[in-house]
């Protein structure tokens, strides 16, 4: 374990711990409650592996009625609660508190409607980004945002950190394509935001609710938008001697009009490994890889590749290659989205995130080489060039506990360096507990303070997830006891 | 009445702070194109954004611009039409349908969260809107999101702050993501006479792979749906000739018309404005807010119950209604009972200020989101002197 800490946990419920077991097993159906440690321990870290801390207890609700009385019972004696997906965050945004509950969603997976006349789905939160569009599939349609994940990761994990994906040039991330949720607060209220249509009244809290980290209640169901696919698509591989050539191109097709569906970057050493990984044909000595991506009818791909590859003509290419065939496609997407885990074969990696204006792309992974080189830690950089968002992957050894520290060091200089050039600390993975010292950098106080005004408003004693997302130091005071935002009712509005 | 047009931002907060601590209610504005949209403040200060100019930023390569809440959103398109860019979700304007020569600013857009027709395919303004610096009720400045398109850090206030209409602060500064301007546009115009036909025909559009930026539907004289394809030339020609065939083995003897350039734009602009509903016999306008295929269904119950014009854009999911009848509530009973019973919401945008001042404009919530609506309110405004009841929260 190293610097990051969450808050003192409180000894009164760590010693109230099988109460709170059985209080849970008397409201909950037979197995759904996750109190034996072996069990517990598969649920004490998410994706950021560095960091572990067993629940006290985690349960596993199959309805919104019954997290609403989890909810409605944790609020009332003031036990904190995580909300957990698939457990698939980079940042730590499902790692459990001491003396706090594990809520999963996983068996609330059901797709509760199809509407293909206008356009959507209603799914329990617990269903799995992918399986969205694999149910809609055979009907020419598909859910947009595709984070590398998707396999594993659920729609409640999507909307809590906003996720986008490769596809988001052109088709936005989460918050553009949710029509509605079903949340409940931490009193256990159940509340109906949006549904079939493009905008709700009022606030726009659907908007706020997404990317609120599981800090402001629990998803239990979401509308998504569902889209008619494109007749067919391509990708296009770049090889470039140089960062600063890719970056210039990217900019020019930019600049001539052209937004493909995907602008991806790998440098050299991603290249490697996702090339031994995933059999790609990738080329193997170039500085840049550029995967471009467009999409339409035949004759409308080969006229944007056309184009494409003119732009990049000027930018002096030392590979290009059209795909020629599905298979060909399929492995340069299975390398790039399987990026995360060939590198996971070869090192252990801190995965960070940040954005940056695109125009800084070269000073920028330049800045990151030095600051890696004087931290003496390799890294490799993969990421969404069309709109900035950086993946890099600096490489460590777990097992030596000064290097994890150096790799954090090294990660948190990173993330500055893209917040000073005018980016931010996170363009999709959230802030969760590894980025949530580094607010500061980002936000001075008046900006924390007044989301986190919002916080204590609707979760008044901080218990949702409430380690994550603010510095501990400078948060408001926690109210001490119970605060009724309402009295219990389901309002049984139609979605 | 005065207006107070503060040149800055220490300036505006000052007003703020000093308005808080004596609890004096500030009616917060632009430009005032959008005057006679929403309640009718009486008693509150006007404090004008329009001293507060400027684009402070624009990367054409990176697709972003970014300008003061008071810059008129006539430069701005200006600026952007020099690079062959436009904001993707077709702000809409209301200056004319209120009869004001007020010029729109980007702030006010912001305010009311406005789009237009390519809503169904490229979101509204708080889709585009990435960054924003506002004060709030105390005169506090705070900002949230930056100038980058992809970014979660922090809670999403830019979202919240857009369409929230000043009544949680006020927007000081924006940054938008941009679109470049397609190539081509054209327009299949499809002679049709009932607004359910045209909902199905939509359904049908909308289930193709060509990548459709526009569905509407008029009344009237020129009965007939739309549909309008963006892109690169080839490519426009391409998709139109193919959705062509693909409706026309579905309809039986429709008259299609072909528009492109600007005569395919001008009809879309007429849509976007709601030009079709400014007219002396309408007494009230209405938005409505629906799932696509209850569209028709709303319009068909209305027209029942009273005389009403209408046009239907969004493939069905946004109707707007002109009720001719003098109706001492703008009609608000009986629409808001239909539009409940199948879902949506409705909007009072134009009426006499008699009704305005006695109807509520904005759709009552249900009570979940009434009270979050409240709790959020509280801590951004907790004196209540920012647009008080603009947007109905109680």
């Amino acid at each position: 374990m190293s610097g990051l800490l969450l808050p003192e946990p409180d000894q009164s419920l760590l010693d109230k711990r099988e109460e709170i077991v059985l209080a849970l097993e008397n409201m909950l159906p037979a197995g759904s409650v996750i109190s034996s440690e072996n069990a517990r321990r598969a649920y004490d870290a998410d994706a950021l592996t560095a960091y572990k801390q067993l629940p006290l207890v985690v349960v596993l609700p199959q309805t919104t009625q019954e997290v609403s009385l989890i909810l409605a019972y944790c609020h009332k004696n003031g036990i904190p609660v995580v909300a957990r997906g698939a457990g698939t965050s980079l940042a730590g945004g499902a790692l459990p508190a001491a003396d706090g509950i594990v809520l999963g969603v996983s068996r609330m997976s059901k797709v509760l409607e199809v509407d293909f006349d206008n356009r959507f789905m209603r799914v329990e939160a617990g269903v799995t980004n992918l399986n969205i569009s694999n149910h809609v599939e055979a009907d020419g349609f598909f859910y947009a945002p595709d984070p590398s994940s998707q396999l594993a990761c659920t729609i409640a994990g999507n909307i809590a950190m906003n996720s986008g994906g490769a596809h988001c040039l052109k088709y936005g991330v989460t918050t553009n394509n949710l029509l509605g949720v079903r949340i409940v607060l931490i009193d256990g209220t159940i509340v109906d935001i949006g549904g079939g249509h493009l905008d709700a009244p009022g606030l726009d809290l659907l908007g706020l609710v997404t990317g609120s980290e599981g800090q402001l209640g629990i998803v239990t169901e979401a509308t998504v938008r569902i889209l008619a696919k494109s007749e067919g698509a391509k990708p296009v591989l770049f090889g470039f001697q140089s960062a600063s050539a890719a970056g210039h191109c990217v900019a020019a097709i930019i600049g001539a009009g052209i937004i493909p569906v995907a602008i991806e970057y790998m440098d050299r050493p991603a290249i490697r490994v996702c090339e031994a990984y995933a059999k790609a044909g990738y080329p193997l000595d170039v500085e840049a890889l550029l995967i471009i991506e467009v999409e339409g009818s035949d004759p409308e791909i080969d006229y944007l590749i056309d184009r494409i590859v003119e732009i990049a003509a000027d930018h002096d290419p030392a590979v290009i290659k059209v795909s020629q065939s599905e298979a060909e496609s399929a492995a340069i997407w299975k390398g790039r989205k399987s990026a995360f885990g060939a590198m996971g074969r070869i090192a252990d990696y801190m995965c960070m995130d940040g954005t940056i204006p695109t125009g800084q792309l070269p000073d920028v992974l330049e800045g990151i080489s030095r600051i890696c080189e004087k931290y003496g830690l390799q890294v490799a950089n993969i990421f969404h060039a069309g709109d900035g968002n950086l993946h890099p992957l600096i490489l460590y050894n777990a097992n030596d506990p000064d290097e994890l520290r150096k790799a954090e060091q090294c990660g948190a200089e990173v993330l500055e360096l893209c917040v000073e050039v005018g980016g931010c600390l996170t363009g999709e993975h959230g802030v969760g507990i590894e980025k949530r010292d580094l607010m500061t950098s980002q936000f001075n106080a008046v900006d924390l303070a007044q989301q986190m005004s919002i916080k204590s408003a609707l979760d008044p004693q901080w218990l949702l997830n409430p380690g994550k997302v603010f510095p501990l130091n400078g948060r408001p005071a926690r109210a001490k006891k119970p605060v009724p935002l309402q009295r219990h009712e389901h309002e049984g509005a139609e979605i | 009445m005065t207006i107070l047009v503060p040149g800055s931002v220490p300036e505006l907060s000052g007003i703020i702070s000093e308005a808080f601590e004596t609890s004096s209610p500030l009616q917060l504005t632009g430009n005032n194109s959008k005057d006679g949209f929403g309640h009718v403040n009486d008693g509150a200060s006007q404090v004008s954004m329009a001293g507060l100019r400027g684009i402070t930023l624009y990367e054409p390569d990176e697709l972003v611009i970014g300008a003061w809440a008071g810059t008129p959103l006539d430069e701005i398109e200006q600026a952007l039409k020099g690079e062959g860019q436009q904001f993707s979700f077709e702000p809409m304007r209301l200056d004319r349908l209120y009869g004001n020569d007020g010029n729109p600013t980007i702030g006010g857009m912001t305010a009311c969260n406005l789009s237009g027709p390519r809503r169904i395919q490229a979101g509204a303004a708080r889709d585009s809107l990435i960054g924003i610096e506002a004060i709030n009720g105390r005169g506090e400045v705070f900002k949230s999101g930056g100038r980058v398109m992809k970014n979660v850090t922090g809670y999403d206030l830019v979202k919240l702050m857009c369409g929230s209409l000043g009544t949680l602060g006020a927007i000081t500064q924006v940054n938008y993501k941009l679109m470049p301007c397609p190539e081509t546009s054209m327009t299949l115009w499809i002679q049709m006479y009932e607004a359910e036909q045209a909902v199905a025909l939509f359904h049908e559009a909308l289930k193709t792979p060509f990548d459709i930026t526009g569905a509407a539907y008029v009344s009237g004289e020129n009965s007939g749906a739309m549909l309008r394809i963006e892109g690169f030339e080839a490519s426009v020609r391409y998709r139109i000739n193919a959705l062509k065939q693909y409706l026309s083995d579905r309809l039986n003897d429709h008259e299609i018309n072909e528009f492109e350039g600007e005569a395919s734009h001008g009809l879309w602009r007429a849509i976007r404005d709601v030009d079709l509903l400014n007219k002396d016999v309408i007494k009230s306008i209405w938005k409505i807010s629906t799932k696509p295929s209850d569209g028709a269904r709303i319009i068909n119950a209305v027209c029942r119950e009273m005389a009403a014009s209408y046009v239907m854009d969004w493939a069905g999911g946004l109707v707007w209604l002109g009720v001719h009848d003098d109706l001492h509530d703008g009609g608000a009973a009986q629409i808001r009972h239909i539009v409940d019973q199948l879902g949506g919401h409705a909007t009072l945008i134009k009426s006499t200020d008699v009704v305005r001042r006695t109807t509520a404009i904005h759709h009552p919530r249900k009570s979940g989101v009434a009270l979050i609506e409240k709790l959020i309110k509280q801590r951004f405004d907790p004196a209540n002197i920012l647009n008080p009841e603009t947007m109905g929260i109680i």
